[in-house]
């Protein structure tokens, strides 16, 4: 029975680390961060309504400006980072959590690991799709051994090819901090 | 609500500098797909050539024509008798520039001269003056490119401004710019390009100059580079050329206006080129040089002309003998009193031996001139001299090449808005002016590009006799037939002496007779029915003076084709007749042009009308309403634009013929293909890419 007890505080230790260790891969650092996202994760909150909610406070009372800035710091280090995100217009801009932060958090109890904002593979479209020019580029100037016709028509091809990819990969990192 | 603290303000200010995610990643990616974009769009024109590389496997046209080039100068068309290969030329490409005094802009025009006569194809404005031109196959694909050499800031007392080097290539449906090299403000002149195999590898190159510079220009998938600089040279002349005897093209060139002497460039081979100077007698300061065999001993001679201030030649002419460069023939300014500004060398006369011909600035006393090397004293004489042209005209540029179906050597001279054809008609060496775009244009360079068509064999040529022998024998007994038998007998003549050039030209153009004389063109009834509409028609515009001119003309023609078996020696009329028959159908105003090539003096007699009528205009408009007088004056200067330019209707007509020559046919499917293949392309791409990073988003 101890044995078993033993067991389970050893299997929940691990995972705690792994936790805490995915919560530092998602460089969420404090106490502050995880409230904010998990105040976040329940709905929108403005800054001042996450303010109210963290530190009982209101806005008429004395130390709500330096909770206020506290918070607001670290709403924008959470915006940085891609995981908190608010309406571009309006007056009233309530934050929320970005699909980024959405999938991340998801993933700290799963076996995947966290999602970067520019994952490898997009990073290599996008250095393929430049490095698709560069011969199209050379030949262009005239700076480069002849190649027939088909390769560089090929090479435009793959080029557009490359282009769309890379496009799409690009709107869909960008939906995933908006 | 209580103040807030300074502190706290200053922090939200250093907080602003902290970016969101999504506003790194919106400028990150802005910033790179813009860049991406903008370059990939400077690769379109390179991608769109290997395209019309791909579609255009060869440029044919109608019947057996095809475009292919041929150097209307010193290299001779004749077939190689070891080859038995001839080939015919069907008509040429002329370039012509106007320099644009009193103007800040200047023109370039294309055209084609097939059928007797210029046919504008193509023209475009550029700034400045434009001082040379030249059509030269950069990126050997047959189609040649414009090259035009600028210069702004030019006024008639000299020229200061900065020089470009500027290369047109064809597209679809124009010529696009595809090369511009610019240097400083300059007073140096810019002579015409010429084509050089400058490191001995097969590959050809452009040897141009600028700010008297020589630049070696190649091409790569028809895009030019500049891929050397040769150093500095004089202004003016050069020319390419073995004279030697060593197997190597060397390029000679002028020196600086104060150097006494001429340069050569000698290639030792692998690349390698010494720079020499050659002492003697010359032109100062040398105009242009070309190079070829003008005194038959079976290689290259060097022909200089120029001003021949402070008692120096206006003519040189140098052979390679006994190791060194030495004057053979040197012409004085006294001999002529004149100056020499323009030089090319051609066989107008068929002799194998080629001619030089000269032209001399306004009022220069020279005019144009053809001059013949005598094989008794080994000096050159004027074969041929006009130089009443002299007072009237500026020739500062010619060229000499065969450009119609006669395949004889012609001498192409630009004067003030004419251009001057010399040649050989029934046996006489004449010349006459063409109109090109009113007497005002002023021109400064011509340049020649030969349309051929496919290459026939010796054994193609001879049956081809045998044919036209056997079907003029079928043929009526008349002048005709006496002619074409005539012209067979020649032709066997020059095939037993192996002058397969001579023979072809001759017995293709008989075949055309015998072509014409067996399908006839369309019967004189209806020709006659389509002259009087379009005389109605010019009539119920109230063209006045077209109307009558449409009329004469056309009763003029309808009249010689009545007439046609009388006409001796008509063997190129029937032809030009034919085409002014299919003209007529087309358009009206082209009869003036059919006018000029069948009686000069009639289309000079319309222009002398013309003039009577300016002259006299006070005279003819005195007691009519003012209202009226402007109208008169109206339909005048109507006139006169139709007189100076002549053939607008044709002109859009011989473009959409030259499209249909060129054989774009390819290129108009393969563009829109490959737009569709790259827009799927892309589609595949965000495809692709929105199904993969749908299954990776999944936690």
């Amino acid at each position: 029975m101890v044995r078993e007890n033993a067991d389970g505080i050893e299997d929940l230790r691990i995972k705690v680390k792994e936790g805490v260790s995915k919560l530092r891969g998602l460089e969420v650092g404090n106490e502050l961060s995880v409230e904010i996202l998990s105040r976040l994760a329940e709905g929108r909150r403005t800054a001042s309504e996450l303010v109210e909610e963290i530190y009982q406070v209101r806005s008429s009372d004395e130390g709500f400006y330096s909770s206020y800035a506290r918070v607001r710091r670290e709403i924008r280090r959470l915006e940085s980072k891609g995981l908190v995100s608010t309406n571009v217009l309006g007056r009233n801009r309530p934050y929320r959590l970005t699909d980024l932060a959405v999938i991340n958090l998801a993933r700290i109890g799963g076996e995947s690991k966290q999602m970067p904002v520019l994952p490898p593979i997009d990073i290599l479209i996008y250095l393929a799709t430049a490095a698709s020019l560069i011969p199209l580029l050379f030949g262009s100037m005239g700076r480069f051994i002849d190649p027939s016709e088909m390769v560089t028509l090929g090479l435009f091809g793959l080029f557009c090819l490359l282009l769309g990819a890379s496009l799409t990969r690009f709107f869909q990192t960008l939906r995933r901090v908006f | 609500m209580p103040p807030r603290p300074s502190n706290l303000e200053e922090r939200d200010r250093s907080e602003r500098l902290v970016l969101s995610m999504r506003t790194k990643l919106s400028i990150g990616g802005l910033c790179f797909f813009t860049v991406i974009v903008l370059l990939a769009y400077t690769t379109t024109p390179y991608v769109a050539t290997a395209l019309r590389s791909l579609g255009q496997p060869g440029v044919e046209g109608p019947g057996n024509e095809s475009i292919q080039e041929k150097d209307p100068g010193n290299e001779s068309i004749q077939g190689n008798p070891d080859e038995e290969v001839y080939v015919r030329v069907t008509g040429a490409l002329i370039v012509a520039t106007d320099f644009g005094l009193g103007s800040s802009t200047s023109r370039v025009y294309l055209y084609n001269y097939a059928d007797g006569y210029p046919v504008e194809l193509w023209s475009t404005e550029l700034e400045g003056g434009v001082m040379s031109a030249s059509l030269l196959d950069l990126d050997a694909d047959d189609i040649p490119e414009i090259v035009v050499g600028t210069q702004r800031s030019r006024s008639p007392y000299g020229t200061h401004g900065s020089q470009s080097l500027q290369i047109f290539k064809r597209s679809t449906y124009d010529y696009e710019l595809i090369f511009k090299f610019t240097v400083a403000p300059t007073d140096a002149d810019i002579a015409r390009g010429r084509m050089i195999d400058y490191y001995d590898n097969g590959s050809r190159q452009l040897l141009a100059m600028l700010d008297d510079n020589l630049l070696l220009i190649g091409s790569k998938s028809g895009v030019p580079f500049i891929t050397e600089y040769l150093g500095r040279v004089g202004s003016y002349g050069f020319d390419v050329a073995d004279v030697d005897g060593d197997g190597r093209v060397d390029i000679f060139h002028s020196k600086s206006a104060t150097e006494d002497r001429f340069g050569l460039i000698e290639n030792m081979g692998n690349g390698e080129y010494v720079k020499r100077n050659i002492e003697g007698p010359r032109p100062w300061p040398i105009d242009e040089i070309r190079t070829g065999d003008v005194d038959g001993d079976g290689d290259s001679e060097i022909v200089m002309v120029g001003l021949g201030a402070y008692g120096n030649p206006v003519m040189s002419v140098y052979d390679y003998r006994n190791g060194s460069y030495i004057p053979i023939w040197i012409l004085n300014n006294s001999v002529l009193e004149s100056a020499i500004q323009c030089v090319d060398l051609g066989d107008i006369d068929r002799d194998g031996i080629l001619e030089i011909g000269t032209g001399s600035g306004k009022y220069a006393g020279e005019g144009l001139a053809i001059w013949e090397f005598n094989e008794t004293d080994g000096s050159f004489y004027p074969k041929w001299r006009d130089t009443t042209l002299s007072s009237v005209e500026q020739m500062l540029s010619l060229r000499i090449g065969p450009v119609d179906k006669t395949g004889s050597g012609r001498l192409l001279g630009l004067g003030t808005g004419k251009l001057y054809v010399v040649g050989y008609e029934l046996g006489e060496l004449k010349y006459r002016g063409i109109n090109l775009h009113g007497s005002s244009m002023d021109y400064e360079s011509i340049d020649l590009w030969i349309l051929t068509a496919d290459g026939m064999s010796r054994d193609e040529l001879e049956s081809l006799s045998v044919s036209v022998r056997s079907r003029a024998s079928s043929l009526d007994d008349g002048i005709l037939r006496e002619m074409l038998l005539d012209c067979c007998d020649k032709t066997d003549m020059y095939f037993a002496d192996d002058q397969i050039k001579d023979a072809g030209d001759l017995i293709t153009l008989a075949n055309d007779v015998l072509i014409l004389l067996e399908n006839p063109p369309a019967d004189i009834d209806s020709i006659l029915h389509s002259v009087r509409d379009y005389a109605e028609w010019m009539g119920e515009q109230g063209y006045l003076f077209d109307m009558l001119t449409c009329l004469e003309t056309g009763y003029k023609i309808v009249n010689i084709l009545e007439n046609v078996d009388d006409i001796h020696g008509g063997v190129l009329l029937v032809d030009q007749l034919y085409e002014a028959a299919e003209l007529l159908n087309q358009s009206p105003t082209s009869a003036l042009g059919i006018a000029e090539w069948c009686n000069r003096s009639d289309v000079l007699a319309m222009a002398s009308r013309i003039q009577g009528y300016e002259d006299d205009w006070d005279n003819l408009v005195s007691g009519v309403p003012e209202r009226d007088g402007r109208i008169l004056k109206g339909m005048l200067d109507s006139a006169k634009r139709k007189f100076a330019v002549r053939d607008l209707k044709s002109t859009e007509a011989g473009l959409v013929t030259f499209l249909d020559r060129l054989g774009q046919l390819g290129v108009e499917v393969a563009e829109p293909c490959l737009s569709v293949i790259c827009i799927l392309l892309f589609m595949m791409g965000i495809h692709g890419s929105k199904t993969h990073n749908s299954k990776r988003d999944l936690p």
